[in-house]
C-alpha cells in the first residue's frame, strides 16, 4: 500500500489549516473578526491599511481551498472502504467537500475585491469585505451535510475492529450539530449569533479546529495499521 | 429493575451505549455549559430589557413540553428495559417516545407561531433572539432523536420485540435522555428564572 503517498496526503491537512490561520490573522488582521456594526469608513480604513496583507492573504485563502484535496481524498478513500460497493454517504461527503471548498475560494477572492482598488468608494469596498466575512462562516451550511454524512458512514461499519474508531463518527455528528449556527450570521450584527459571535464564530471554530486535529490522528493511525488493505 | 434483578446483573465498569458516544454527549454538554453562561451574562448586564421580553414567555406551554419529553424519556427508558427482558413491548414503548416526541414539535410550533404573530421574532430584542436560537438548536437535537428513534423501530421484528445490537439501542436512549435533560435546563433558564429586580 502507499503509505507514504496518504501520509503526505493527510499533512495537506494542517497545511490548509496553516495558510488560513496566517490569511486571516497577522495578514488580514481579521482573527477576530471586525463588528458587523463597524461603519464603511472604518471598515474601508482597515482594508486600505492592510492592503497588501488582504491581497496576499486571498491568495493563501484561494491556495489553501486548492491545496488541501488530498487531504479530503486520503478521508474518502477510508470512507468508501467502510461503505463498500455502493457509497452513498461517502459520495455526500465528497460532493459537499467539493462546494464548500468553493466558497473557502470566493472567500479569498471577495477580500482580494475588496482591497483591489484602493479609491473605491467606502461603501464599495466594505461590500465586498462584508462578503468576505459572510463566506468565512456561512459554509457552515454544507458543513453541517458533510459532517453528519461523514458521521453517518463511520457509524454504518460493522467491522469487528472498525476501519475508523466510531468515536470519530460521533465527533463528526457532534462538529456537524454545532457548526449550523454559523448559518444565521445574516440576521444579527451584535450578540452571540452575529459573525463575530460567541455561538456563531467561536463554537464553529474551536470545534472545527478539534475535528481537523482529531482527524488527522484518526487518519495517521488508520494508515498506520494499513486500514485500507483490510480484509475483515 | 427490582433490587434483585439490579444485584444480579454485573453493571460494574459498564459503560451505557458505547464509549465513544459520550465524546459527543460531554461535547455536547459543554458547548451548552457555554451558551447558558453566555444567557446568563447578558441576562444580568440587560437585565432591565431581558425581563421585559421574558413577560411575554407563556410557561404554560413551556411546561407541557417539558411534561412530553420527560415521559417521552421515560417511554425510551422502559423500551430498553423491556428489550432487555426480549419483551413484545419495545416497540410500543419507542412508538410511544416517538408520538411524544412529535407532540413537543407541535407544541414548540404552536408556541413560536405565537411569538411570531405578536411581533417578537429572531431579532426583535435580546431575549427573543437566545430563545428562538437556543430552542431551535434544541429543536435540531430533537428532530435528529426522532430520526434515531424511527430508525430504532423499524429494527424491532414483527411482534414487536427488539432485534438490533443493544448497544446501539442503550446509546439511542441515552442521546434522547440528553436531549431531554438539555430541555429541563432551557426550561429552567428561558422560562422559570426570573430576575431579582423584578416585583
Amino acid at each position: 500500500m502507499k503509505q507514504g503517498a496518504l501520509r503526505i496526503g493527510v499533512f495537506t491537512g494542517p497545511l490548509m489549516g496553516t495558510l488560513f490561520f496566517i490569511a486571516l490573522w497577522p495578514l488580514m488582521h481579521i482573527f477576530p473578526p471586525y463588528s458587523p456594526t463597524l461603519g464603511a469608513d472604518a471598515v474601508a480604513e482597515h482594508v486600505r491599511a492592510n492592503q497588501t496583507g488582504f491581497l496576499v492573504g486571498g491568495i493563501l485563502l484561494m491556495t489553501a481551498s486548492a491545496i488541501v484535496w488530498p487531504f479530503i481524498t486520503v478521508i474518502l478513500l477510508f470512507l468508501k472502504k467502510i461503505e463498500g460497493e455502493v457509497p452513498m454517504w461517502t459520495t455526500v461527503t465528497a460532493l459537499v467537500f467539493t462546494y464548500g471548498q468553493v466558497t473557502v475560494f470566493l472567500c479569498g477572492l471577495a477580500f482580494t475585491m475588496a482591497a483591489f482598488r484602493p479609491d473605491a468608494s467606502v461603501e464599495m469596498v466594505r461590500a465586498w469585505s462584508d462578503l468576505g466575512m459572510f463566506l468565512l462562516v456561512i459554509p457552515a451550511i454544507p458543513g453541517t451535510t458533510q459532517y453528519l454524512a461523514t458521521g453517518v458512514v463511520v457509524l454504518q461499519d460493522r467491522r469487528a475492529r472498525p476501519i475508523l474508531p466510531r468515536w470519530y463518527g460521533y465527533l463528526n455528528i457532534w462538529v456537524g450539530i454545532l457548526s449550523a449556527p454559523g448559518a444565521v450570521v445574516g440576521l444579527f450584527k451584535i450578540g452571540p449569533f452575529a459573525w463575530n459571535g460567541i455561538a456563531a464564530f467561536w463554537i464553529p471554530a474551536a470545534v472545527f479546529g478539534v475535528w481537523i486535529t482529531a482527524t488527522q490522528i484518526v487518519l495517521l493511525g488508520a494508515i498506520k495499521r494499513n486500514a485500507l488493505a483490510d480484509q475483515q | 429493575m427490582n433490587e434483585a434483578e439490579q444485584a444480579a446483573t454485573p453493571h460494574h465498569g459498564h459503560i451505557p451505549g458505547e464509549p465513544g458516544l459520550w465524546v459527543l454527549i460531554f461535547g455536547d454538554l459543554l458547548v451548552f455549559g457555554v451558551l447558558f453562561v453566555t444567557y446568563a451574562h447578558s441576562f444580568v448586564a440587560e437585565a432591565d430589557a431581558m425581563r421585559l421580553s421574558q413577560e411575554k414567555l407563556g410557561r404554560g406551554l413551556g411546561l407541557a413540553n417539558t411534561i412530553l419529553l420527560l415521559t417521552s424519556s421515560w417511554a425510551i427508558a422502559h423500551a430498553v428495559n423491556a428489550a432487555r427482558h426480549g419483551s413484545t413491548k419495545a416497540r410500543q414503548l419507542i412508538l410511544g417516545a416517538i408520538a411524544l416526541g412529535v407532540a413537543f414539535v407541535g407544541v414548540k410550533i404552536v408556541e413560536w407561531g405565537g411569538h411570531i404573530s405578536h411581533g417578537d421574532t429572531l431579532n426583535s430584542s435580546s431575549f427573543f433572539t437566545f430563545y428562538f436560537m437556543y430552542t431551535g438548536i434544541h429543536l435540531l437535537h430533537v428532530l435528529i432523536g426522532l430520526g434515531v428513534l424511527t430508525w430504532l423501530a423499524s429494527q424491532c421484528d414483527r411482534s414487536g420485540a427488539w432485534t438490533g445490537s443493544f448497544a446501539v439501542l442503550e446509546g439511542s436512549a441515552v442521546f434522547w435522555h440528553l436531549v431531554d435533560l438539555l430541555w429541563v435546563m432551557l426550561f429552567a433558564l428561558l422560562y422559570l428564572l426570573r430576575h431579582g429586580a423584578s416585583t
